[in-house]
């Protein structure tokens, strides 16, 4: 039954406007990025390294939470109109398959995205900022450690839509949610906050990598933390939230 | 009008609008009133650094917080088809003047804390620099012009897609752009209309020891001519709903 949610999840995707923000977030984060190292190669002298600061900075501090709870509101935004709530809780699907379901489909274009991310990083680096070799295997790393902070953000995310009715107020709390994360981050409780693992995981705008004195397993911990908590946060919503009269 | 302006207001308990314009300029202000609580050597510069941060955290938050604003006025109407109804039972200038002018209200509610919450961080900080009245004034004047306009601009998306994924990656997008533009030459900032918070600012950037981490700010003119403009945009964006509204077929 989850593969038919997933499949029901995929095709709400079909010709959707969410893929223009698919498209245009990282393609104007990898212009300004590239833009900006350009304009300031006397003091970014660390070559591949620097512009990965550049391209993922404010992609991975601000919008990357904004964006996904774009496509968690977009996704539960069918179950919130009409009666469709009452539909899917008298249908013969477990509720907790229809977070799964979400999940894994959320999880995808944002694995995507970090990909197009990475791939426009690469592009600019050899086409624009004409920098030698290719990108070093650290910050695959890092992309592999924020897809795995990624997860918390998008869980939480769609618990969030889930609960909240509105489209647009889980939208301004990922906004909210990357601010918070930010400022988290700055104090050193990265892993104390779902919002800054991702943060944390690509090492944004870090002249040093955050987790270089071995705090990967920390790092794990946290995310498996927040993940499971945001699915028995969700479990129990589904449990007790019953249909309407 | 009176009448449709009351029902926007009735509908807008159920909303929870006035928590949220409430929230917002709470949010601003501890984020950059956070970021800057200074030390006792740069409590003299404090309110000057604070007129500068302010416009940059307005361009990343308020696109995306007018087009929430905006969204949630029309998406109740698009959600159970009553926009259809509505048009039967009112005219449509009362209906589009009671949303405008609620729209407006909340924008108003919107800047007017803001700017209290300017005077309170000095306040709780104890900023020893003299409060700049007159700079103060001028920048509620901007930053309520780009609100509107990006309300204005918001509730058009709406209108003209009935969807609020649209106005809402509208609004993400216009937030990455305009901080982008508010870092690169002058220049590139006039076109991009949705980040003018930052090129209406009067506070620059003067002197930054890196050595001692200190920051000297200056001031710029008044920059009268992009405020007209700017609030001609938002004569236009107005003007613009309105037409789509006396169009919009049922």
């Amino acid at each position: 039954m989850l593969k038919h949610c997933i499949q029901a999840e995929n095709r709400k995707l079909h010709a959707s406007p969410i893929w223009g923000l698919f498209f245009a977030l990282p393609l104007i984060s990898a212009i300004y990025g590239t833009f900006n190292y350009l304009q300031n190669l006397e003091i970014l002298k660390d070559g591949w390294y620097s512009l990965w600061t550049q391209h993922t900075l404010f992609y991975s501090m601000f919008f990357f939470p904004a964006m996904v709870a774009a496509y968690a509101a977009y996704l539960w935004r069918m179950e919130h109109l009409g009666h469709n709530w009452n539909l899917i809780m008298t249908s013969p699907v477990r509720p907790i398959d229809l977070f799964l379901a979400k999940f894994v489909v959320v999880a995808k274009l944002a694995l995507l995205t970090h990909l197009f991310v990475f791939l426009l990083y690469a592009f600019c680096g050899k086409v624009f900022a004409h920098l030698p070799g290719v990108p070093p295997m650290i910050l695959l790393a890092f992309l592999l450690r924020g897809a795995l902070g990624a997860l918390a953000v998008i869980a939480a995310q769609l618990v969030l839509a889930m609960v909240i009715r509105s489209f647009a107020i889980p939208i301004f709390l990922g906004l909210v949610g990357g601010i918070t994360g930010l400022l988290a981050g700055s104090k050193g409780l990265s892993l104390f906050w779902p919002y800054a693992l991702m943060q944390a995981g690509m090492n944004a705008n870090k002249s040093k990598d955050v987790f270089g004195g071995g705090d990967y397993i920390l790092f794990f911990f946290s995310c498996s933390f927040w993940l499971v908590t945001m699915f028995l946060v969700a479990g129990m919503f589904l449990k007790k939230r019953d249909i309407r009269a | 009008m009176a009448g449709a302006f009351r029902v926007e207001v009735q509908k807008a308990h159920r909303r929870h609008d006035l928590l949220f314009c409430l929230v917002v300029p709470l949010i601003v202000m501890l984020w950059t009133g956070g970021l800057l609580s200074p030390g006792p050597d740069e409590l003299a510069n404090a309110y000057s650094a604070l007129f500068y941060s302010i416009p940059i955290a307005n361009v990343l938050i308020l696109p995306i917080v007018m087009a929430v604003l905006a969204s949630r006025l029309w998406d109740m109407e698009v959600k159970g088809s009553t926009w259809k109804l509505l048009y039967t039972l009112q005219s449509r200038r009362s209906l589009f003047l009671g949303k405008a002018l609620f729209g407006i209200m909340e924008v108003l509610l919107v800047t007017f804390l803001e700017m209290g919450g300017i005077f309170l961080t000095g306040k709780i900080y104890g900023y020893t620099e003299d409060f700049p009245i007159s700079q103060f004034f001028y920048l509620t004047g901007c930053t309520l012009a780009v609100e509107l306009m990006l309300f204005f601009g918001a509730f058009l998306l709406m209108l003209l897609t009935g969807n609020p994924l649209l106005a809402l990656c509208a609004g993400i997008i216009a937030s990455l752009t305009g901080l982008f533009s508010a870092f690169m030459p002058k220049v590139v900032s006039y076109f991009v209309p949705w980040g003018y918070f930052v090129p209406l600012g009067t506070y620059e950037v003067a002197n930054w020891d890196q050595a001692a981490h200190t920051v000297t700010y200056g001031t710029r003119p008044y920059n009268w001519g992009l405020l007209i403009f700017t609030v001609l945009l938002v004569m236009s964006l107005f003007y613009t709903a309105w037409r789509r509204v006396q169009k919009q077929e049922v």
